[in-house]
């Protein structure tokens, strides 16, 4: 059975192929056209725009066309450099204002580069960044869309396997954020910011069988806002110091694909406004149905508590993010070769500048994402 | 004038360039006339091309036996039912399959090398050959032809082994090292009906690796395609530079590999590389399994009837 068995063995693994050094390769190349309908509610105060408009409700028809690639320039066993970019454009006509309907265009694109190399146990990596979006006829409030920055952004990261499948990193990370406010609306200035953050993580991997993963990560930053006031001579400027902790968990049971992520945030600052604590949870879960359809949920739900009274406003003008849950259902399925179609539902409830307001959005779309086979 | 003194300047610079190498060029045509100065180059060639093949063989030879151990690590975790430890053989097998590959490859390389020194030394030989039956033909009738006739002999000796090497046959395929059951003029019935049965038993194990490695490739699909409609969806809820969530500086670059793959060289195989990876060894597999299909078919032919 031997001489079988070496035989076979080297019928089977005679081709290795791949294993080695890959130069120049393009992957995970997507391009994605879709088209939505959102309806958008509550008109409550914001001074995140530069237009008033006392509708209670608009409505948003958009199309939409994006691209993201990766081209890997260097890939080895040992060390790898990849260059990642995407972009996105949407028009959008908003409908439902008292003053004139709307017709916002909205493009964003990002390109990183990334670094690695193995050293012994240990990896080494860095990544350089830069993203922004831009947008033009921006509609007053219930519409909410962010407004256009430039950042950039970088970091390293080194990574020691300290035993069986569990990985101890450093990352450090650097970030400035410029908002290029318009003469008319000079506040979006105020977001203008450069960060610092550091983490420690944790991970253990099970295997790229499952894919299971299990993350702990504790991280600060330090965010500093040129722009904002403190009030304070001695110390005139905005200066947050944000700490986290939180751990996340992915992996298949059975068909079913789960990922958890819980996440505390203590943000203290110079100034005593924006000083909160919050609570950030993220829940997914993609599950196959009959006839090779797929099921996909998100829901990311935040709860946050401001510290101190203040007459103030909340929060930075123009960011609703770090206040916002939102509720994603999707429904996929290949419908021809590289070509998978999507159906989803979108919902999201965010606070305004003003503490305590909310508005909130829903949206239907269909998505098609084509993977041209290079 | 003008015209006549940059063409004598050119004209003597050619010469001065010209003559170092057209000497070089008349003492390498002397060197190569010299028959044995020839045979003695080859010679140090096949020389330095047998230890070559010596070596690459000796290296396959070597990982020859893990790949033994990792298929018997196989079958033994696929006997024991736990589909967990089937998964980790598996994968531990594509390893040293992949250095077989590459040393597979340098071993076709030297055989190629083998070959051409081979050719050259017995053409070498020859013209030696030549070059002495030129020399006998210019010695005066009566005079000692004794040691031309020595030195001939000597030479057809050499060429008569060098004739008798089994050679490495050029250009075959990296399946003929599969060959296990070969021709043998002693054969007879009891041993072709032996390696009938050997290549239908070898043809049954080449299915069943070819049942497991199928279902790996179904399910890998299985699997990328669900993947790609998770990326598709997350990337579809983070898009038009929303300020992700939850935010933070840290939030906006990827992380290294090393993070998100158990892999233990730092560049995790991607699941398209795999898919790529199994693919073509099922096609090798097929390969194989034809050809020792045909090869029992040929003994049963012999005589070798079914067992």
């Amino acid at each position: 059975m031997t001489g079988l068995a070496r035989a076979a063995a080297l019928a089977t693994l005679v081709v290795g192929g791949a294993s080695g050094l890959h130069a120049q390769e393009l992957r995970d190349a997507v391009l994605r056209l879709e088209t939505s309908v959102g309806v958008y509610r509550g008109n409550l105060r914001a001074v995140n725009a530069p237009l008033s408009d006392s509708a209670e409700q608009a409505v948003a028809v958009a199309s939409e066309v994006g691209a993201r690639w990766t081209l890997d320039l260097i890939r080895s066993d040992r060390r790898g450099l990849s260059l990642f970019a995407n972009g996105d454009l949407r028009q959008i006509s908003a409908y439902g204002f008292v003053t004139r309907d709307y017709a916002p265009t909205e493009w964003s694109g990002r390109s990183e580069a990334s670094y690695w190399q193995q050293i012994g146990r240990s990896v080494l990596s860095f990544n350089l960044g830069v993203d922004g979006r831009s947008i033009w006829d921006r509609p007053p409030m219930p519409l909410f869309l962010q407004p256009g920055y430039l950042r950039s952004s970088g970091s390293t990261q080194i990574s020691f396997r300290t035993q069986r499948d569990v990985t101890l990193s450093v990352r450090l990370d650097l970030q400035d954020a410029n908002y290029g406010a318009p003469t008319y609306f000079s506040q979006l200035d105020l977001l203008d910011r450069r960060e610092v953050g550091t983490e420690v993580s944790l991970t253990k991997n099970n295997g790229t069988t499952d894919g299971s993963m299990f993350r702990l990560h504790m991280r600060y930053d330090h965010s500093e806002y040129r722009r904002q006031e403190s009030f304070y001579d001695d110390d005139p400027f905005r200066r947050d110091h944000s700490y986290r902790g939180g751990f996340l968990w992915q992996g298949n049971r059975g068909d079913i694909f789960l990922r958890g992520n819980i996440e505390g945030i203590a943000n203290r600052s110079n100034t005593r406004r924006p000083e909160y604590n919050a609570v950030l949870i993220e829940a997914y879960v993609q599950l196959p149905l009959p006839g090779e359809y797929s099921l996909q949920a998100l829901a990311k739900l935040a709860d946050k508590t401001y510290t101190h009274d203040t007459g103030f406003t909340r929060l930075v003008p123009g960011e609703e993010a770090d206040n916002r849950s939102e509720v994603w259902l999707g429904v996929s399925r290949q419908v021809a070769q590289s070509l998978d179609a999507r159906l989803q539902l979108e919902w999201a409830r965010a606070e305004t500048d003003f503490s305590g307001d909310y508005f909130s959005s829903f949206g239907i779309s269909i998505a098609l994402d084509y993977r041209p086979p290079w | 004038m003008t015209r006549t003194l940059p063409a004598m300047f050119f004209c003597a610079a050619l010469w001065v360039v010209a003559l170092p190498a057209r000497g070089r060029a008349v003492q390498a045509q002397q060197g190569l006339s010299n028959p044995e100065i020839l045979v003695n180059t080859a010679q140090a060639r096949y020389d330095a091309a047998v230890a070559s093949h010596v070596a690459a063989r000796d290296s396959l030879d070597a990982v020859n036996q893990l790949y033994t151990r990792a298929l018997m690590t196989l079958e033994g975790s696929r006997a024991s039912g736990d589909d967990g430890r089937r998964q980790a053989a598996y994968i531990a097998a594509l390893e040293p399959g992949r250095e077989m590959s590459q040393r597979l490859a340098r071993l076709a390389e030297a055989e190629d090398s083998l070959v051409r020194a081979h050719d050259d030394l017995v053409q070498a030989l020859w013209h030696w050959q030549g070059a002495i039956l030129d020399s006998m033909e210019s010695v005066e009738k009566g005079g000692n032809l004794e040691s031309y006739r020595e030195d001939y002999r000597l030479i057809e000796e050499r060429i008569t082994r060098l004739e008798a090497v089994d050679l490495p046959e050029a250009g075959r395929s990296l399946m003929s090292e599969l060959e296990v059951v070969e021709d043998d003029p002693r054969d007879g019935p009891d041993e072709w009906r032996y390696k009938a049965s050997l290549c239908r038993r070898l043809a049954q194990e080449a299915d069943k690796l070819l049942d497991d490695m199928n279902s790996d490739l179904n399910a890998l699909v299985v699997r990328q395609r669900q993947e790609r409609q998770r990326e598709d969806f997350l990337a579809d809820t983070d898009r038009f530079g929303r300020i992700p969530f939850p935010p933070g500086v840290g939030r906006q670059t990827g992380e290294p590999p090393v993070a998100d793959s158990a892999s233990v060289a730092g560049a995790p195989q991607t699941i398209e590389e795999r898919i790529a990876d199994l693919r073509d060894q099922i096609a090798i597999l097929e390969d194989f399994r034809t050809r020792i299909m045909e090869r029992a078919e040929y003994f049963e032919s012999l005589g070798g009837d079914p067992v």
